[in-house]
């Protein structure tokens, strides 16, 4: 399992960060399904077999098909290759770099570390489905609710804004 | 050591090689029966040449055969304009997904030896997500041919992978709506759950709307006519028009892979599984009863195949959002209904 890990990680980081480098939308397309996939693989190392199912129906699945399909759309082969100032380059990286330590720094400090515990009720092999749904359906019943009423919402804007007015 | 020959580990080996070498065989026996169903259905009499020794044409059995050495054997070009690496790489990610998906489905009754249970399904059952592992890994056979139709750099391939991506999309959220009123009546994702729930009645009964809109689907997601846009052989030739040989029999072979999964399933959800009456009785009739229904599932992807025309692609997408859509969710309600206040 430490293995699995390792070259999961490995795998989902690498292709995380091809989806950058790479210079065509459809491979950077591509790249980001393959670090989904990976993470979903991780998923299973935890023994959530739910949570990595979900990972590959939704967004392996069903959102990288649709990138996929607006990329085609607009038939873009090869990005322009951008001008840029290379202290503006070296900025941002060093800013970037600066930016992961730092959310490094506070999860470690943070009470996430210490509460996996309560964490693990949606992992395991048995019941986990049951258990999501639980917590999800009980406890966060609310947000939840919140939530796909703001999903709804945001739908019906795209269909209006992108109709044609007649 | 004196181990019986029938412990978990061997019989996992077994079930896993037995699977594999079965399902792959009834592609290759798909790919005949399809010419000589399609023969049939147009009063022609189909490939009945090939023989065994020179002598032996048992119905032209042999074809698949032939066809396999033929592809195999064939000179494996590269087009000068194609993207090499995903040209190569897309076949393959067609082929895996197809080919692993029929591990969740269970084709037998479960049976307890020496106080060990053994299930007929590769994947055991008690991972819970039996179902969700087919939607998850079905929904990756669809970049193999996006992939192939992108990386072929043909105006047609591409076509025929745009089709793909949008009609993959419209008919799994239909699909998946119905089997989410199959997975209330069992009350689990297990496929071994679904089964024994419909012991007293297929689900085809009370959910007939269901199984209508997941057969229709079935079709759309297995790129089957009269859906069958990405490829559309006599107007855009489609994704797989610049593959040859192995490459374009990767394709073929995960086409007729998902067909055979996608039977299974259907067999599983609505058509009672390895439940029959009498036959269930055994390990091996039901299994029997198992391969019984996957067969006459299978041929009727044959059969409407030759009998309907393709759908025009505005049709398909009426047909998906309009159509499919709202009569999944109508079961859905229904079945949701009776089990809050009837069951």
């Amino acid at each position: 399992m430490q293995l699995a890990f390792w070259i999961l990680s490995f795998i989902a980081v690498f292709a995380a960060v091809m989806v950058i480098l790479s210079d065509r939308p459809i491979v950077s397309g591509l790249f980001l399904l393959l670090s989904f996939t990976a993470i979903s693989g991780i998923y299973l190392t935890l023994a959530a077999p739910f949570i990595a199912a979900m990972q590959l129906v939704v967004y392996a699945g069903a959102i990288i098909v649709l990138f996929l399909f607006v990329i085609m759309l607009l038939n873009q082969h090869r990005e322009a290759p951008s001008k840029r100032n290379k202290f503006i380059t070296f900025v941002s990286v060093l800013g970037a770099i600066l930016i992961g330590v730092l959310i490094y720094i506070s999860l470690l400090k943070s009470k996430i570390l210490l509460s996996y515990t309560k964490m693990s009720a949606v992992g395991g092999m048995k019941n986990n489905v049951e258990t999501l749904s639980v917590v999800m359906f009980g406890k966060y019943f609310i947000p939840f609710e919140l939530i796909s009423i703001l999903l709804l919402a945001a739908m019906v804007a795209a269909v209006f804004l992108s109709k044609k007015r007649v | 050591m004196m181990e019986s020959l029938l412990n978990p580990q061997t019989f996992m080996v077994f079930k896993v090689v037995v699977v594999f070498i079965s399902v792959l065989t009834l592609v290759a026996l798909a790919t005949w029966a399809e010419r000589r169903g399609a023969a049939f259905i147009q009063d022609r009499v189909g490939p009945n040449r090939v023989a065994f020794f020179g002598k032996i044409r048992i119905f032209g059995l042999g074809q698949p055969l032939a066809d396999g050495l033929k592809l195999f054997f064939k000179e494996d070009l590269f087009p000068l304009h194609v993207d090499r690496v995903l040209y190569v790489i897309a076949p393959i990610i067609s082929f895996i997904p197809a080919t692993m998906t029929f591990a969740a489905i269970p084709f037998g009754k479960p049976f307890v030896k020496d106080g060990v249970q053994y299930y007929l399904s590769i994947l055991p059952p008690d991972t819970n997500i039996g179902i969700l592992y087919i939607f998850a890994l079905a929904g990756m056979g669809v970049y193999g041919i996006i992939v192939g139709g992108w990386a072929s750099n043909n105006k047609w391939s591409m076509l025929g992978a745009m089709r793909a991506s949008a009609q993959v999309i419209s008919y799994e959220l239909a699909m998946t709506l119905a089997v989410v009123g199959v997975v209330l009546s069992a009350g689990s994702l297990r496929l071994d759950k679904i089964i024994e729930a419909q012991s007293g009645m297929w689900n085809v009964v009370p959910q007939f709307l269901g199984a209508i809109v997941f057969f229709v689907s079935m079709f759309a997601e297995t790129n089957r006519l009269p859906f069958d846009f990405a490829e559309g052989e006599s107007e855009i030739i489609g994704y797989h028009t610049e593959y040859m040989s192995m490459k374009f029999s990767m394709f073929f072979l995960a086409e007729y892979a998902n067909m055979v999964t996608a039977s299974g399933l259907f067999v599983v959800l609505y058509l009672g599984g390895w439940h029959f009456p009498y036959l269930d009785k055994t390990v091996a009739g039901s299994i029997i009863a198992f391969v019984i229904k996957l067969l006459v599932v299978l041929w009727s992807f044959i059969w409407i195949r030759w009998t309907l025309p393709r759908f025009r692609y505005d049709q398909l997408m009426r047909l998906g959002w309009k159509i499919m859509l709202p009569l999944s969710l109508i079961n859905l309600v229904i079945v949701a209904l009776f089990y809050a206040y009837g069951g």
